[in-house]
């Protein structure tokens, strides 16, 4: 049950636009105020690059709370202590014996909540780029939602009525008016003629007869024609759309939380497998647990904008946490996080997360492509994806069979190469010596090693029983 | 949050219409519900449907079944809160605990998935023995819905608080109240009982289903401890001590230890018995006896090693008689013997007990001192209670693990007097025969679901520990009777305080001892003392434990057993035992190992009678031939079941078994319990208002008799023959091996001595099948038909390399050690998620055991080259053919496990025309699903009829919906969730457990180590008391499979067709003269 006492934020879904251009003015007003700032003249963008690879995790700067007070007005906070904030980034430790008031009034105030800032590896110059970036901040104007939906949002857009085959059927019909008024007017022209000459008309047959009697007149060619149409138009079409059945590159569905992996894994370069931490041990890569997400989250409370903050309340609401008090709720319902299923591999197919993590030692952007980099919910790369990233990355193997379809599975076994030779691993080895022993062996090895790398196919990776069982 | 796109299909469902809503409830659309009723219509049944009707609705499902695949189900993922450390999905965690029901005992590990107990296999490191069907299969009974879900009064749900103060105002007012219990062999269960005893001034009556009271009174009340490992000579007489009799699943460890050729010896097993047994048809001599003369073969083993005058027995018996005298001879005085019997009457159990002084095997084989503590019932006290209650004198009955209403002799005196007794409280877990009739039913946790601490005897104790938390709203048996003597505690708090006194729950006080002991489910500190003080002393009429002191008077006892034209032998059945795993289909559907009959009981009889009788033409009984209802009479009670002829069977003697006809009075036992029909209903359900279930055979626990209070499993029966036929669903229908001799070797020890330094293939048992070629191989210079090749040499194809090419998986089998006791066969369906098929499926040979274990008898012509008997017998060769087929009325006996040999010239394989088995460079024949077409050319092709093929939808289909657990929503958890549940027209069979294999090799690379010998284990091999079965990499040489694979004994069934099998079987060796 969730306790009353307990006001959480409810999801802002909509703004008016009057507020918004309100809080637009307001803040460009605000920013252009000037405040007696400490340090001048620094570099705008180096100090945009230092502060959110050292201090974005913890500190805002629209005077909100996350890990740490807000930088929003730094400089007046400050002023005329340069050296000390200088010592203070540093050190804060070593600021704090200088027994200044403000210094210790400041550490007082926030080290119980959340502890002492970490010393920083940062020069003055750094210090001074930072403070300049933090005066002349100018937050982003959001323009409209739509702007924002790159962040939440990569479903691939759908095929709409540019495909060809509309245009062909269009055309097809119009050709067959076309043929039909044709031979309909011919027809009336030549009854009329006949008429004329010898005062009968054509005999009154329908459509279905002359067609027949001419495929009759033209057998061999009708013959011809349809052999041709069925090998290489229906024959095809019909294999095609039979294999399209059921592949579902680049679907994602909707999920519970927006969770963004391109900020996790790419900008905040956590690793996957601190969230995914039994793709090495088990054949399921693992789902991280609420309770995971707020071993970070009891800290970080704030995202980078409201809809993101709204995000993370969402896993204070699942697991009972008040981000205000910064303590658990008693006695509260916990829910588990209902995740909606992205791939279901169907139930006769093994995969095991550990073979492939763990073992081959492959990288989860082989199949997930570039989850650090593009997108938001995981899901298995689409093919595209998949190539693109091949061509960046050496380590990438280049696949390109539809994903997720046996082929791809099976395209991949024949490329990736096992370093047996090695005596990395003990079991390859052992293999390896094993096959060395027998003349068989041997002419097998020899085989193997035509092309310079012994495959997953070639050491069974193609047989049935190794994912259908 | 961003825009939330929102897509939909319709206006209907963007507006969430009721007509939406409703629609999307149904799977399919109206329209295809409308045509597949008119497909259902009956004309269309008639053969006159048009050929384009028939393509019209071919065309209509075939793009049905297209449009309503597209649709991708949407699935749900939930990951844990906080996930508990010890829990990895995809990775099976296994708990070690203590299987104990009253009747089997054994160590187990618990394989649990993502919580869920799915498998239980035996605790090699810790435990004692080997674990039976019974008990491995019981991992289903978890998952059972008829279970009692809470507390109930009558038939009204109460809860716990309810029925508490109830019960405790009751029993305040109550005198003279009585606890009828199982055997307690838990040290603190018993401190609990008496707990509650002595608030309440109860009494503690153990009983036992099948007793054991004869025994402990002719050992002055010490059930005796037996070492079968160490007697040379074993003789019994009737005591199935490899399937039921004691604790069976570790005398099967200790005796075939003894029972292989290699070793320094080889004991010698005598078989006396009635009823052919699991136990006499791995015996080395077996003579066939009439129940009454099991005291006459007691006392005349005993008067000849005395040197008394001995009565004698007819040739057949004299024979063995004087063998085994001879041989008990030999090893007098050297503790190398040991002589049981079955027998429950005191006064032979007296006799047997003397002999083995006599020989001297007190102390070895035999420790009479300190004794085990199972079955502990006294059927005296038993017997005094059911008076009492009857007599109205008993206030309240507590009835804790056991079922009298259904198996005690007198069951309904038993109920009768139940309906006498005021407050009537039942501990058992469903509302059985017993349960259903007492006022309140406070359901016990199922035993994978409670902890518990077990003593089986002084000097072991082993714990139990739960390996789920409980599915429902039960309770702890002894949590129950704590509560109702005032003690508060939880069960589990009780145990442990017992253990480490300092123990509380606020201090949560874990020791190191507790935590280990918990790990390796055995209890390493201090042994606890199972207390004999259970409440207070006897207050019926002060009938104590009698104990039969008196050996002349024994022998005259015996001596003097009441005969009859008809004698029956009671037994229990490896499957049922008494009773208790009526629910569980695996059991049910496993075949007996001796008649491969499954979900029945009969009437066991020898064939010769059955030509006596007339009903000679029912002895081989077949899908048409149908076996003859008798009505059996005996203590003026009738049962109605059918004969199955039993080679072995002792003449003018039948055999019933005991723990079928559970639930006769439609009570919730479990949905398996009860006979299903043709397509799925239970028989006789639903024809009227009142039908109930029909129970599968008949409860025949009322033909015990009772010896001197002692309950005793045989007694005279009248037999009478009826007009009615039934069906009887059999595995095997045939008897022996024809002849074909390379499918079973067997030689005798003294042959196997001469010629076990021959290399495999060259002794004159164990002959190399061969092919005559040019070529001098025996280089004796002549080109003739003795130059032959191993018929292994010879290859129609380009030859696969498969010698130290990476891994070849093989399995050896050894037949002398198998038993045939059926552990592997439910523990590898278990593993496999085999499906359970029902009576009538199995009766049209549509079985899906992936493993099953040949029966062979012999017959008296062992050959067609055998031509002194054939001549003898008159027969010409076709008449001999037929005649092979004939087992003898007393046969050897084989036991041959057989599944998928996994050929490396696979017959299968060649046939499939979708390639959807085929070769592995591992050596496995592999089978794909979901290439299967269902052409079941493979199937034809195979020699060795392993291959299954798959015929329903057993997942879904209504004529399985009772009996496959895959069908019920608690029972398909036990899914191993590593195995396709393969789906309606695939072909499958074993695969040698290829997901252990890969998760094995898995682990190896993980760890950077070549596979280590013993690390990968298939089910059946890890299942097996016996040790038969060995797995391993036939392309490791240092395996312990390789080794075998070259052994003497070895050699590949049917190898002369040049299949080259994987799986090697070592020759049986008898401990036979000849």
């Amino acid at each position: 049950m969730k306790s009353g006492n307990n006001p959480l934020p409810k999801v802002q879904n909509q703004r008016s636009k009057s507020y918004k251009l309100l809080s637009f003015f307001a803040i460009v007003f605000l920013s252009l105020q000037t405040f007696a700032t400490i340090h001048e003249g620094g570099d705008y963008d180096a100090g945009e690059s230092v502060f959110n690879n050292n201090c974005a995790t913890c500190h805002s700067l629209d005077g909100s709370v996350l890990a740490a007070p807000s930088l929003k007005g730094v400089s007046g906070r400050w002023e005329g202590k340069d050296e000390l904030i200088n010592t203070w980034i540093k050190n804060p430790k070593k600021a704090f014996a200088t027994g200044d008031a403000y210094v210790v009034g400041m550490a007082n105030k926030w080290t119980p909540q959340f502890g002492w800032m970490q010393n920083q590896a940062v020069n003055d110059e750094d210090i001074n780029n930072v403070l300049t970036y933090v005066s002349e901040y100018v937050p982003p104007v959001v323009v409209s939602s739509a702007g924002e939906k790159d962040w939440y949002n990569a479903t691939p857009e759908e095929a709409g009525a540019d495909n060809p085959i509309f245009w062909y059927l269009i055309l097809t019909v119009i050709f067959a008016i076309i043929a039909v008024a044709a031979s309909g007017a011919g027809r009336a022209i030549g009854s009329s003629i006949q008429e004329r000459e010898t005062g009968d008309g054509i005999a009154h047959t329908s459509y279905g007869d002359r067609v027949k009697s001419w495929l009759w007149d033209n057998k061999a060619f009708a013959s011809i024609l349809t052999f041709v149409i069925v090998i290489f138009f229906l024959i095809p079409w019909g294999y095609n759309l039979g294999m399209a059945i059921n592949i579902m590159e680049g679907h994602m569905p909707e999920q519970p939380i927006a969770f963004n992996h391109k900020l996790h894994a790419g900008k905040n370069g956590i690793n996957c497998e601190y969230c995914h931490n039994s793709a090495s041990k088990s054949k399921h890569a693992g789902l991280p647990e609420p309770m995971l997400c707020m071993n970070c989250h009891k800290g970080v409370k704030k995202g980078h904008n409201d809809e993101m903050t709204a995000e993370i309340q969402k896993i204070y609401d699942y697991v009972g946490f008040d981000p205000e008090a910064g303590t658990y709720i008693a006695d509260y319902d916990q829910q588990p996080i209902t995740w909606n299923k992205v791939h279901n591999l169907p139930d006769h197919v093994y995969f095991n997360h550990s073979q492939h993590v763990n073992v081959a030692g492959l990288a989860c952007q082989q199949c997930h492509g570039p989850v650090d980099q593009d997108y938001m919910l995981g899901k298995v790369a689409t093919s595209e994806e998949i190539m693109k990233l091949a061509e960046e990355d050496v380590t990438i193997i280049s696949l390109e069979k539809d994903v997720l379809t046996m082929g791809w599975c099976i395209e991949c076994h024949n490329k990736a190469g096992i370093s047996v030779m090695n005596t990395e691993n003990g079991y390859y080895q052992e293999i390896h010596d094993r096959l060395i022993e027998t003349d068989l062996g041997k002419r097998d090895l020899k085989k193997y090693l035509e092309d310079n790398v012994i495959t997953v196919k070639e050491l069974g990776g193609w047989e049935c029983s190794k994912c259908h069982y | 949050m961003g825009v939330t796109k929102k897509y939909w299909t319709g206006l209907d469902e963007l507006h969430g219409t009721e007509g939406y809503k409703e629609s999307v409830q149904n799977e399919f659309t109206a329209e295809t519900q409308a045509a597949s009723e008119f497909l259902a219509e009956e004309s269309l049944d008639e053969t006159s449907t048009p050929r384009r009707d028939f393509l019209k609705f071919m065309g209509f499902s075939v793009t049905a079944a297209t449009l309503a695949a597209c649709e991708a189900p949407v699935i749900k993922s939930i990951p844990y809160i906080n996930r508990p450390a010890e829990i990895v999905p995809g990775i099976a965690n296994y708990y070690a605990s203590t299987y104990y029901d009253g009747n089997d005992y054994g160590n187990i590990l618990v394989k649990t998935r993502e919580g869920r107990p799915i498998f239980i296999k035996p605790n090699k490191d810790f435990g004692e023995g080997g674990l039976n069907a019974r008990i491995n299969s019981s991992v289903i009974s978890l998952y059972d819905e008829e279970r009692l879900r809470g507390p109930q009064m009558g038939d009204a749900a109460k809860t716990w608080s309810q029925v508490d103060s109830a019960i405790a105002g009751e029993l305040a007012s109550a005198s003279n109240i009585k606890i009828l219990s199982s055997t307690i062999i838990s040290p603190t269960a018993k401190k609990a009982v008496s707990e509650f005893a002595a608030k309440h001034n109860a009494e503690l009556i153990q009983y036992d289903a099948v007793s054991y009271s004869g025994l402990k009174k002719a050992n002055n009340g010490i059930i005796p401890k037996y070492d079968f490992s160490k007697a040379r000579t074993i003789v019994s007489i009737a005591a199935d001590f490899i399937g039921t009799w004691l604790t069976s699943n570790v005398f099967q460890t200790q005796y075939t230890k003894r029972r292989q050729p290699e070793g320094s010896w080889m004991s010698q097993h005598y078989q006396f018995e009635t009823n052919m047994s699991l136990t006499g048809s791995n015996a080395d001599y077996r003579a066939l006896i009439k129940p009454s003369d099991e005291g006459k073969i007691a006392a005349a083993i005993y008067e000849t090693l005395t040197g008394g005058t001995a009565d004698t027995f007819e040739k057949a018996i004299q024979d063995n008689l004087d063998k085994a005298v001879a041989k008990l001879r030999e090893n007098k005085d050297k503790g190398a013997s040991l002589v049981v019997t079955g027998s429950n009457d005191s006064n032979v159990q007296k006799i047997v007990a003397e002999i083995n002084k006599v020989l001297g095997n007190e102390g070895v084989t035999v420790d009479s001192s300190q004794g085990i503590n199972f079955f502990q019932g006294d059927d005296t006290k038993v017997t005094n209670l059911v008076k009492e209650m009857n007599s109205g004198k008993v206030g309240a009955l507590i009835v804790m693990g056991v079922n009298p209403a259904y198996s005690l002799a007198n069951a309904e005196e038993f109920v009768s007097g139940l309906a006498k007794v005021k407050t009537s409280i039942s501990l058992n877990k469903y509302a059985d025969e017993t349960g259903s009739k007492c006022k309140y039913m406070c359901p016990d946790n199922h035993f994978l679901e409670s902890w518990n601490d077990f003593s089986p005897y002084e000097g072991r104790t082993d714990i139990s520990q739960p390996a789920i938390n409980k599915l429902w709203s039960t309770r702890p048996a002894q949590e129950s009777l704590l509560k109702w003597a005032d003690n508060d505690m939880s069960w589990y708090n009780y145990l442990r305080t017992n253990y480490n006194s300092s123990y509380s729950e606020a201090t949560k006080h874990f020791d190191d001892s507790w935590n280990k002991a918990v790990m390796t489910g055995v209890w390493a500190g201090a042994s606890m003392e199972l207390s004999n003080n259970s409440g207070t002393e006897s207050t019926s009429e002060g009938e104590e434990t009698v104990s039969v002191n008196n050996i002349s008077a024994a022998l005259v006892a015996a001596k003097g057993a009441k005969t009859g034209d008809w004698e029956i032998k009671l037994y229990e059945k490896i499957g049922m035992g008494a009773g208790d795993h009526a629910n569980n289909p695996f059991l049910q559907e496993l075949p007996d190992p001796m008649t491969k009959v499954t979900w029945d009981n009969y009437i066991t009889m020898a064939p010769s009678d059955m030509r006596e009788l007339g009903i000679g033409d029912h002895i081989y009984l077949g899908q048409r031939t149908f076996a003859i209802k008798a009505n059996v009479t005996v203590n003026g009670k009738t049962v109605n079941l059918p004969i199955m002829p039993q080679p072995g069977q002792a003449s003018k003697t039948i055999g019933i078994a005991v723990g079928y006809g559970r639930g006769a009075g439609d009570e919730l036992i479990g949905r398996a319990a009860y006979q299903t029909g043709e397509y799925g209903d239970y028989l006789n359900a639903g024809t009227d208002e009142n039908a109930v279930r029909t129970p599968i055979g008949a409860n025949v626990f009322g033909f015990v008799s009772s010896v001197a209070g002692d309950s005793v499993y045989s007694n005279i029966a009248t037999l009478e023959l009826t007009e009615e036929e039934y069906k009887i669903a059999s595995t095997q229908m045939h008897s022996t091996v024809m002849g074909r001799d390379s499918i079973v070797k067997e030689t005798v020890l003294a042959q196997f001595e001469k010629e076990k330094n021959k290399p495999k293939g060259m002794s004159t048992y164990n002959v190399m099948p061969g092919l005559v070629v040019h070529e001098d191989t025996n280089n004796d210079g002549v080109l003739d038909g003795r130059d032959k090749s191993h018929v292994r040499n010879f290859d129609l194809w380009e030859a696969h390399s498969v010698e130290q090419v990476g891994h070849r998986w093989g399995m050896s089998i050894d037949l002398g050690s198998c038993n045939g006791c059926s552990a592997c066969v439910t523990a590898c369906h278990i593993e496999n998620n085999v499906p359970v098929v029902g009576k009538d499926e199995v009766h049209r040979h549509r079985d899906m055991h992936w493993m099953r274990i040949d029966r062979y008898y012999s017959s008296e012509i062992k050959s067609i080259n055998d031509t002194e008997t054939i001549e003898e017998k008159g027969l010409g060769v076709i008449g001999a053919y037929a005649d092979m087929e004939n087992p003898e009325d007393n046969p050897q006996t084989v036991h041959m496990p057989m599944m998928c040999q996994h050929c490396n010239h696979a017959p299968c394989e060649t046939v499939c025309p979708v390639a959807a088995t085929t070769h592995s460079n591992e050596g496995l024949n592999q089978m794909t699903y979901n290439r299967c077409i269902g052409t079941r050319y493979c199937a034809n092709n195979c020699p060795y009829k392993v291959r299954r093929f798959n015929w329903f939808n057993y997942q879904a289909y209504k004529k399985f919906k009772h009996i496959n657990v895959s069908q019920q929503e608690y029972g398909r958890m036990v899914l191993n969730p590593d195995v396709t549940v393969r789906s309606r027209g695939v072909m499958e069979k074993c695969s040698l457990c290829v997901q252990r294999i890969q998760s094995g090799k898995l682990e190896a690379k993980k760890a950077s180590t070549p596979v280590p010998d013993g690390s990968i284990q298939t089910a059946c091999a890890e299942a097996c008391p016996a040790n038969a079965i060995t797995f391993g990499d036939l392309n490791d040489k240092k395996s312990v499979v390789t080794q075998l694979s070259a052994d003497n004994r070895a050699y590949g069934a049917l190898e002369e067709i040049g299949v080259q099998p994987n799986i090697y079987y070592q020759t049986i060796v008898r401990n036979t003269e000849a």
